[in-house]
């Protein structure tokens, strides 16, 4: 095997599952592996009281934190597309307990930088991970958030609306995106949502900035 | 335009100009186009996908995804992913055009003497680059290759000729590109590895780590492949493509290398052209390496314990005042002893790959500053620090190869006043490859000393 991350040579131990499946096997080797630290505490959604989307979403949680090793990560996933990155977080993602009883809606991106990025790298992650979902949001903008400060992004206008033909039920809804920096995307994205009958909307994201 | 894709094959994605200039000269002709990721049938059936840029054809190094720009299940090449992804929907492009030559009139200004082995292995490669067949200048350790290529390089320069120095590591391009600099001037000369700019105008020399060489086509009249036995050259199939790739149809091979493996020989053939210089510049032999067991020495150190033979090279080195290097065959086993070594001098030093301030640590040895570093085989190559003493911890592993070792023992004694080091290779067991290596180092020392008496100056 060869390291996705550092394309260094390394072995798994030998299991009698190994030899039928690479299912719950991480792509990665041990040194990278590890270099992938949980996120400590849930993200700040308190943040958002007193404005418009002060509850538009009900719980958040992040897996990772934001350090080296995630940003080489996340740098080798989005910036060199390298898609078969999508797959390491795979085990991580299907176990978390946040996905129980809620169906999972990716974020989406705008159509302009999807057919630059070449394919949707949250919709992506899922689909490695084996976890169903419904794609009900369109991303209206093509700007990008990271170019901007705090204040301006969450201050900014509606990102998200219904995609068509989206018909939300009054059920509970988990958002899956990959970052949380201030949160904007995910509580535009649940406000639409709550505004059109979601009994609940959660947040998971891969990472916490 | 024409400065920038002479010889280059790009990713039209990240082309630095306008697309509507590069659609105009595809339309005259003068642009050429090809799919980034291709694919062929073997004979026996099987359908095979190979990078255009690297020329990879392993099949793991190709992922498949759902494209949503071309709407279809494509593969990209893994192999060379760092300059850009390249996918079976993108496009790379090259001239096609007629090429222009490098600006500028090339003047030799270096003044250095050479000696008469330098001198003679000069001439020989002078003489193959210009009939146009490949070279292989073998030189040991030490021998002045850099000096060795000056004046060829310059005669193909002055010749309107696009030459390249290809070298396995950034280290050396950073180190072999201030030399050339001041020893040629008069041409535009590019220094190219990861990280670094593309270049202004159209270089006559361009230094490079193999890997740039991906990105080039048909380029250069002359590659030279500089310490052509090192990693990651030796290992790798599509890298020797690539210069392949990289060399006009009627281009020249040469290859430098204290080391020649038996794929390097192959490479140059039967007609190419030999030199070999088998004394250093200054004309004592080579140390030769002597092994010294140090059975177990796993366990000792697992169990927190320095093997005492060890223990009594370190203080002795200590005691005399002597700069060292202790290579380890991997970073776990390195860190397991620092502490150890520690107890001995806490200044000694462990670096590896990864390692932050590897080269401020290596400059501290040099100064004196730390008595010795603990490393692996990152500084087999490329080390000149006089009175060097060099040790070999577990020399049976695999990666202490016959040339590793033959490069390691090549550290030691480099100056002319201490032209003596001691290598030792602390080792669970003998291995052919130490063999060899000691084997080889006698026979060249056995011939410098036959051609030219003890001194070839």
């Amino acid at each position: 095997m060869e390291c996705l991350l550092c394309n260094s040579p390394f072995s798994r131990p030998p299991t009698w599952m190994g030899l039928f499946t690479d299912r719950g096997q991480s792509p990665l080797c041990p040194r990278c592996e590890g270099g992938f630290v949980p996120a400590e505490g849930k993200p700040p959604i308190s943040d958002w009281k007193g404005t418009p989307y002060e509850g538009a979403l009900d719980a958040a949680v992040s897996l990772y934190s934001y350090n080296d090793v995630m940003k080489t990560y996340l740098r080798q996933y989005k910036f060199l597309k390298d898609a078969a990155l999508a797959g390491v977080f795979s085990e991580a993602l299907r176990h978390a307990p946040i996905l129980k009883g809620r169906t999972a809606v990716p974020v989406p991106m705008h159509p302009e930088r999807l057919a630059e990025r070449t394919f949707p790298q949250v919709e992506e992650l899922l689909v490695r991970a084996g976890i169903p979902f419904v794609p009900l949001l369109e991303k209206t903008t093509a700007r990008n958030l990271g170019r901007m400060g705090r204040k301006e992004r969450m201050a900014s206008d509606l990102l998200f609306c219904l995609a068509e033909d989206a018909e939300i039920r009054r059920i509970d809804y988990v958002l899956v995106d990959d970052l949380y920096t201030t949160g904007t995307t995910l509580h535009h994205a649940a406000h639409v949502l709550k505004k059109s009958g979601a009994r609940s909307v959660a947040a998971l994201t891969l990472i916490r900035a | 335009m024409q400065e920038f894709l002479q010889g280059r094959i790009w990713l039209r994605e990240l082309l630095p100009f306008g697309e509507e200039a590069v659609e105009d000269l595809i339309r005259d002709g003068l642009i050429g186009t090809i799919p980034g990721v291709t694919t062929f049938r073997r004979w026996h059936g099987g359908t095979v996908f190979l990078c255009n840029r690297c020329l990879s054809e392993d099949q793991r190094h190709f992922h498949a995804f759902n494209c949503r720009k071309c709407g279809k299940v494509c593969r990209y090449c893994r192999h060379c992913l760092n300059m850009g992804r390249v996918a079976e929907c993108d496009e790379l492009i090259y001239w096609r055009g007629p090429d222009r030559l490098p600006a500028g009139s090339p003047t030799l200004t270096w003044e250095g003497r050479l000696t008469l082995l330098q001198e003679r292995a000069s001439v020989e490669l002078e003489e193959s680059l210009l009939s146009g067949r490949p070279h292989l200048l073998h030189a040991v350790c030490g021998a002045g290759k850099t000096e060795i290529l000056f004046r060829p390089v310059h005669r193909l320069l002055s010749e309107g000729k696009r030459v390249c120095i290809a070298t396995p590591r950034t280290d050396v391009v950073l180190e072999l590109l201030p030399r050339f600099d001041k020893a040629i001037g008069g041409t535009v000369i590019h220094g190219l590895y990861g990280g670094s700019g593309h270049g202004e105008g159209l270089a006559g020399l361009v230094i490079a780590t193999a890997h740039q060489l991906y990105r080039f086509r048909e380029a250069f009249d002359a590659v030279i492949v500089d310490e052509a036995d090192a990693f990651p050259y030796s290992f790798d199939k599509t890298l020797r493509l690539a210069v392949k790739k990289a060399l006009k149809p009627r281009g020249v091979l040469a290859v430098v290398t204290a080391t020649p493996s038996p794929a390097i020989l192959s490479e140059i053939g039967r007609e190419g052209g030999r030199s070999v210089i088998p004394v250093r510049f200054h004309g004592h032999p080579l140390p030769v390496p002597r092994t010294v067991p140090l059975f177990g020495y796993r366990k000792k150190i697992s169990a927190g314990k320095m093997p005492d033979r060890l223990k009594a090279w370190t203080k002795e080195r200590l005691r005399n005042k002597e700069p060292f290097l202790i290579f380890f065959p991997s970073v776990p086993l390195m860190e397991q002893c620092h502490p150890l070594f520690s107890q001995l001098s806490a200044e000694i030093g462990a670096v590896h790959a990864s390692h932050p301030d590897r080269r401020s640590l290596v400059l501290a040895l040099r100064g004196g500053r730390i008595p010795g570093l603990l490393t692996t085989t990152i500084l087999e190559r490329g080390i000149t620090i006089p009175r060097l003493q060099i040790a070999v911890v577990g020399s049976e592993n695999a990666v202490f190869d016959r040339s590793a070792i033959i490069q390691i023992s090549g550290r030691a004694g480099r100056s002319p006043e201490y032209p003596d080091g001691d290598v030792v290779l602390f080792h669970h067991g003998i291995t052919p490859e130490m063999d060899a290596a000691v084997r080889e180092i006698r026979r060249l020392n056995r011939e410098g000393g036959k051609a030219f008496g003890m001194s070839a100056l």
